[in-house]
């Protein structure tokens, strides 16, 4: 072959058709050596670029989160552990509510008995101490006053 | 000369032990390849998270039926490249990518070159080149797309990418011809 190779024929020579009869051809000609020469650098630029271009765009993706799906076994799993959870806490749920409830009513109790208290309370609370200076109970027996009376 | 194939940083005692027991770990090693892959494809950083994280959660799911009968490397990127697929179909979603769509940082790129020993001129001209590859890439189809970057960001062989993508071999070829020719007419190189 004493042609040049046809640029259909560099492209070609890259994308694996290459045969016996073009290599010999390129081995002894300058000019489609350097033809191929130029392609090849070509390409092997173009691939570096690509390379570093994503080197630099990953370093975010080198911080990656990689969040392993849950499987359906496992999504199964968490179901029926969660369902076991609610079973086994629905007794002493109860207990709590039923303990709860109890002390509500102790303690609405002693409110009311209060409140009973404070009903029944002739003098209000804040003037029992002024009461006292003049209750009879303090004071000289009552014996002793219905004594005095004429 | 054919772009020399580098040293795959996929771990072959990895690749083989398709344990799943590590999920997380194997979350951690694929994780670029398939970051990459749908930043290069969609061209937008949340977009390609999204990806990244949606095919680790379907590959989760999935792990079980996850046979063997090709690399777990191969089987994310059949993922990715369904979601990736799956996200240009749907055309309200990828309104948004289209409109945002990122570019590489080019000057970070030709810095890299000078600081690599390149002179300024080089580097300017290597800056040309990769920005014309870009704007090809973003005119190809996606299947076009797809192959190319599977072929010369990941260097996967044209097997690889016949298993990644479902395609024959013989598609992959006629696909990644394509892509080729309209990387080269827009890089000026007609002759
Ligand atoms: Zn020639």
């Amino acid at each position: 072959m004493n042609e040049h190779l046809s640029p259909e024929e560099i492209s070609l020579w890259f994308a694996g058709g290459r045969t016996a009869e073009l290599e010999r051809h390129a081995a002894g000609c300058a000019e489609c050596g350097a033809r191929l020469g130029r392609m090849d650098s070509a390409l092997a630029e173009f691939r570096e670029s690509a390379r570093s271009w994503s080197e630099a765009q990953s370093e975010t993706a080198r911080r990656i989160v990689w969040n392993r799906p849950v499987s359906h076994m496992a999504r199964r799993w968490v179901l029926v552990a969660a369902s076991l959870v609610i079973l086994a806490s629905g007794p002493a749920y109860w207990r709590t509510r039923q303990q709860a409830r109890a002390a509500e009513m102790a303690h609405a109790d002693a409110l009311l008995q209060q409140v009973d208290a404070e009903i029944s309370r002739a003098v209000p609370q804040t003037m029992e101490p002024l009461v006292s200076l003049v209750t009879w109970g303090s004071g000289p027996s009552e014996e002793s006053q219905e004594k005095e009376l004429p | 000369m054919e772009p020399a194939v580098t040293t795959r940083w996929i771990p072959d005692a990895v690749e083989q032990t398709r344990e799943f027991d590590d999920f997380d770990a194997i979350v951690r090693l694929y994780w670029p390849r398939v970051f990459r892959f749908a930043l290069a494809s969609l061209r937008d950083r949340d977009a390609a998270e999204s990806v990244a994280q949606d095919c680790f959660h379907k590959a989760y799911r999935a792990r079980e039926r996850f046979r063997g009968d090709s690399s777990l490397s191969t089987w994310l990127m059949q993922i990715a490249v369904n979601l990736v697929h799956d996200c240009h179909r749907n055309r309200r979603l990828c309104f948004w990518n289209r409109t945002r769509a990122a570019a590489p940082e080019f000057d970070l790129i030709s810095k890299s070159l000078v600081q690599g020993g390149a002179s300024p001129e080089t580097a300017l001209l290597a800056k040309e080149r990769i920005a014309a590859v870009w704007a090809a890439v973003a005119k190809l189809s996606d299947r076009q797309r797809t192959v190319f970057l599977l072929r010369f960001v990941e260097e996967l062989d044209l097997l690889e990418i016949a298993a990644v993508t479902g395609l024959r071999e013989g598609t992959v070829k006629v696909h990644l011809f394509r892509a080729l020719e309209a990387v080269r007419k827009r890089m000026g190189e007609n002759q």
